[in-house]
């Protein structure tokens, strides 16, 4: 099946798997075994790829695995990336279709936290994972029996990945060694699949939860190691203490430090926490700011087992997707004009997509742009266009409206630029739903708030506008990421330069909207319309200057 | 099967490898499911609840020329030899997509409340459903007032049922969950107006933007959320977290503050879970807007002024308190489709403990090769899950149709 394909689109075939985690190495087995080849890079140690391939399949593909290797830099674009990585000082160029980078996440533990040092009675979670899985070192911890003690997430939020591990690991020790857990936890995340009845399973062996919400246990390190807690009980507010053989402390689980790294070799964007994707929906779930780059897994986020398998899938569906060509071309990409640009970079620097390379000059690659018109509105120098754009770049603004502007007296003229991904749905929405929008009201549709420059607004006001509203995504929701936050910013610039030449700044104002908010589109319009009824038409403010 | 967010999804995920044709089979008129009601909880900035995204998706699948779909559908009868062979009976919708402007002149004009009803999105067409249960027309036909002053004549009341017979390789099973009623809670849900459920705040915060009591239109000064109602109750034997209930309210708890600043919230809650990114820098922003109890409360009486009285155990003082709030949220667990004994019964499909259908590895567990499960029917799962759950079983749906090996006909899947 995808052989036909292939034999329509002239693409080579073949991944760039970043990563040793779970993710990575189940992307790799299934693409490897659904006719794509993989080379596997990676960076620390060795890897224990799952068995067993396909082995019918895998004549027709092949695995490399690249051990000790990191990536150096990447040319090209979705297709046709040129890699080269450095497998431990040796050098490695390869050309691959995609990319997926799923690098593991790196647990810490949290002993600062709970001001404890490592001890032979204070562990870390890992550590009392690794040594249950050896018997005879189990025999050593648990000899004396009595009492364990987990503390979790009471002084941050735990996550569901650290709170499974902990209640698998208090179940083992009851049921096995006898020995008595208590888990003195703040909010118990139980979010995840079955964990809600491993907590009643764990509860049922004998494990004791303590939870904690305004007050926190006091906790003491002995001169021995072990440490002493003193702590109320929230229900019945007798005290107790608790001296346990053995505390366990929790771990926090943090993005890999190598993934800042290949964020500036790929130039892709990052979350506060360094994982290779933003909090944006419209990268759900494995995209990136770049086309043919995929990050899954523990690459992206907090990932369990379950959540790791499913990323592996996500990526590699994404993979054979590319193979559409369809998938591939945006139908209408920025050009740029190299008669007028004159190479200062502003375009480089600014497309959220990476889709502008430097030759010669700027150069637009028509397979990763998307069309968001950005630079289109950034350029100084006008010399970016977008087809079937250009009509909507001066807004025609029909007579009837000037009419209604001169005389002054009926509905002022209210100019809308919607995002065509939030503010336009939203209008749509709130026409179906009923809404009755201004009679002087005129909207006009954007690719990205991002890409309305300052231009279109001028000409706008040129041509009658009373008021003009941009009308964006909300922060953090915007395709190409930044767009609305352009026009945030080009919008304050402007509103200085309207006080500066007597206008009302009033008269200019931006608003975010998602495309399902057909009752706010409403009211914001209506409010605007308001304000600038009680303006007045801008034809007077010009006539008494 | 099931035009929810995780049909959508996998619908869009196969038709975009370019060369699978997909149905949707949907029960009901409207397509994205629940999430679809869903309101936009952005403050200054995205929350990323996905809601929006449900829009997107079924705008894409009914653009899609590959995805076919057949809304107010039941399943007649299945049969398996080389293909599946389902044959499907679909109730008329009445009023003309092509036709129908959305205008919603019909709504307008009925005389019987809930007769017709009105979609939530644009991109569902026609926007407008006609029940047949409380309509007059097919009670005695002694109205037919929608179908006399629709402007565009898009409406036909003696449109008839019609049949169609699907010939498909895979089906997808993505009926859903149900939400747990409330009733049998001692909160006095169906007796009190101002006792809501998390969905109906969601519906009334997409529709209105703004929350009001349902007992006299005003907006409450004092909202109480009780989390947990159905989920993780060992009563019930429900031992599962719903996991979207805490993200939820706290995102519309937090929406409701910023629309109106006056508001006063109460969050009653056992554990407050961890949802989306950065979820520490959310928590500790909403604690400063949101007073949290750790405490389920124990029943609800209306007070004479038609407020309502909550009883709960205070921690910090060891006793009892009543309070009065004019508003109470009572986020209702996700639990298992009614459909799934019936699905599993049908497909062999592993029904687990909680009620939910099992996941499906690779199409051929059970007699009945080529089955899948996706979505809510597994679990109780956020959007984004649902997105990225429906993807991986499109995927295994995508190497089960390879191993099949069946590219000389053209693959079909059905969801």
């Amino acid at each position: 099946m995808i052989s036909q394909i292939q034999k329509a689109v002239s693409l080579t075939n073949r991944t760039l798997i970043i990563g040793n985690s779970y993710c990575a190495l189940t992307a790799a087995k299934d693409l490897c075994n659904n006719g794509i080849d993989v080379i596997l890079a990676v960076r620390n140690g060795g890897c224990n790829l799952p068995m067993p391939f396909d082995s019918e399949n895998m004549g027709r593909t092949s695995i490399e695995v690249l051990l000790k290797t990191e990536l150096v830099s990447c040319t090209g674009t979705v297709g046709n990336f040129e890699i080269i990585l450095n497998r431990n000082g040796e050098k490695v160029i390869r050309t691959t279709t995609s990319m997926i980078i799923a690098e593991d996440h790196v647990s810490k533990s949290n002993f600062s936290s709970y001001d404890l040092k490592p001890s032979s009675g204070v562990l870390s979670l890992s550590e009392v994972a690794d040594r249950l899985n050896n018997s005879t070192d189990t025999k050593k911890i648990f000899a004396k029996g009595g009492k364990v003690v987990f503390l979790s997430g009471l002084y941050q939020e735990s996550h569901p990945v650290i709170v499974e591990k902990i209640m698998q690991l208090s179940l083992i020790m009851q049921s096995e060694f006898n020995v008595q857990t208590y888990i003195l936890t703040g909010n118990l995340k139980v979010a995840g699949n079955g964990l809600e009845a491993l907590y009643q399973k764990s509860k049922e062996s004998g494990a004791i939860y303590l939870k904690f919400t305004d007050s926190r246990p006091d906790i003491r390190q002995k001169e021995d190691g072990k440490t002493c807690m003193a702590y109320q009980d929230e229900i019945t507010g007798h005290q107790f203490t608790l001296t346990p053989a053995i505390t366990i402390v929790d771990e926090t689980i943090f993005a890999s430090d190598y993934l800042g790294g290949l964020a500036e070799i790929l130039r892709l964007d990052k979350d506060r926490e360094g994982f290779l994707q933003t909090e944006n929906v419209h990268r759900f779930n494995v995209f990136t700011n770049r086309k043919g780059i995929f990050v899954a897994g523990p690459s992206r986020a907090i990932q369990s087992r379950v959540d790791q398998n499913i990323d592996a899938s996500c990526a590699a569906i994404a993979n054979l997707q590319l193979l559409n060509i369809d998938n591939i071309e945006t139908k209408d990409t920025a050009e740029i004009n190299t008669g007028t640009c004159v190479r200062c970079l502003t375009c480089y620097r600014i497309c959220p997509y990476r889709a502008i390379v430097i030759d010669i000059n700027p150069q637009v690659i028509r397979q990763a742009c998307e069309g968001c018109g950005i630079c289109l509105a950034e350029c100084p120098r006008h010399a970016i266009s977008i087809k079937g754009f250009d009509k909507a770049y001066l807004p025609e603004i029909s007579s009837k409206h000037m009419h209604r502007n001169k005389e002054g007296k009926k509905a002022p003229y209210i100019v809308a630029f919607c995002c065509s991904r939030s503010a336009n749905q939203a209008m749509e929405l709130a026409h179906s739903m009923g809404s009755k929008l201004p009679e002087g009201f005129t909207s006009f549709e954007m690719p990205c708030a991002g890409s309305v420059s300052v231009e279109h607004i001028l000409a706008a006001f040129q041509k009658g506008a009373d008021g003009i509203l941009i009308l964006a995504c909300h922060e953090g929701n915007c395709h190409s990421q930044y767009g609305n936050v352009y026009a945030q910013r080009r919008v304050g610039l402007l509103k200085n330069t309207l006080k500066d030449m007597g206008f009302e700044q009033e008269r200019l104002a931006v608003h975010t909207l998602a495309s399902n908010m057909g009752k706010e589109f409403e009211t914001v319009v209506t409010k605007f319309e308001k304000r600038m009824s009680a303006l007045g038409s801008i034809m007077q403010i010009e006539q008494k200057s | 099967m099931g035009g929810g967010i995780a049909g959508l999804s996998s619908a869009l995920e196969l038709s975009k490898t370019g060369y699978i044709d997909v149905e949707i089979l949907e029960k009901s008129g409207f397509l994205g499911g629940h999430a679809i009601q869903f309101a936009c909880k952005a403050t200054d900035r995205c929350v990323s609840c996905g809601a929006c995204m449900v829009e997107e998706k079924l705008k894409q699948a009914v653009e899609n020329p590959n995805i076919h779909i057949y809304s107010r559908s039941r399943i007649q009868k299945i049969t398996k030899s080389e293909k599946f062979s389902i044959d499907i009976i679909i109730k008329p919708e009445y009023i003309d997509s092509k036709m129908c402007t959305g205008c919603g002149v019909c709504l307008d004009t009925c005389p019987f409340e809930g007769s017709v009803i009105r979609g939530f999105s644009k991109n569902n067409m026609p926007l407008h459903t006609i029940c047949e249960d409380s309509c007059l027309y097919f009670k005695d036909k002694s109205c037919a007032k929608c179908q006399e002053l629709c402007p565009e004549g898009a409406i036909n009341l003696d449109s008839l049922e019609s049949c169609h017979t699907s010939e498909v390789d895979a089906i997808i099973a993505a009926t859903g969950f149900q939400p747990y009623n409330p009733v049998s809670k001692p909160y006095g849900y169906g007796l009190f107006d101002n006792v809501i459920t998390n969905l109906e705040l969601e519906r009334t915060l997409r529709k209105n933007s703004t929350a009001a009591r349902p007992s006299d239109g005003k907006a409450p000064k004092n909202i109480a959320f009780i989390q947990c109602v159905g989920s993780r109750d060992v009563g019930l034997n429900h031992l599962w977290c719903s996991k979207v209930c805490c993200a939820s309210a706290l995102r519309m708890a937090n929406l409701i503050k910023m629309r109106q600043p006056d508001t006063k919230i109460t969050f009653f809650y056992i554990d407050v879970q961890t949802f989306g990114k950065n979820f520490q820098a959310f928590y500790d922003e909403i604690q400063k807007n949101i007073r949290q109890i750790r405490a389920i409360p124990g029943d609800i009486y209306p007070t004479k002024d038609d407020r309502l009285q909550l009883t709960y155990f205070d921690g910090a003082k060891s006793q009892s308190v009543d309070e009065t709030f004019d508003l109470v949220v009572l986020s209702i667990g996700l639990i298992p489709g009614q459909d799934n004994p019936d699905l599993a019964g049908l497909f062999n499909l592993e029904i687990l403990e909680t009620g939910f259908l099992a996941p499906v590895e690779n199409g051929t567990s059970g007699i009945c090769d080529g089955i899948f499960t996706a979505g809510t029917v597994q679990g109780p799962m956020s959007i984004p899950e649902t997105i990225a759950n429906a993807t991986d079983v499109s995927w295994k749906t995508i190497k089960y149709l390879s191993e099949k090996d069946i590219q000389e006909t053209q693959p079909d899947a059905q969801i």
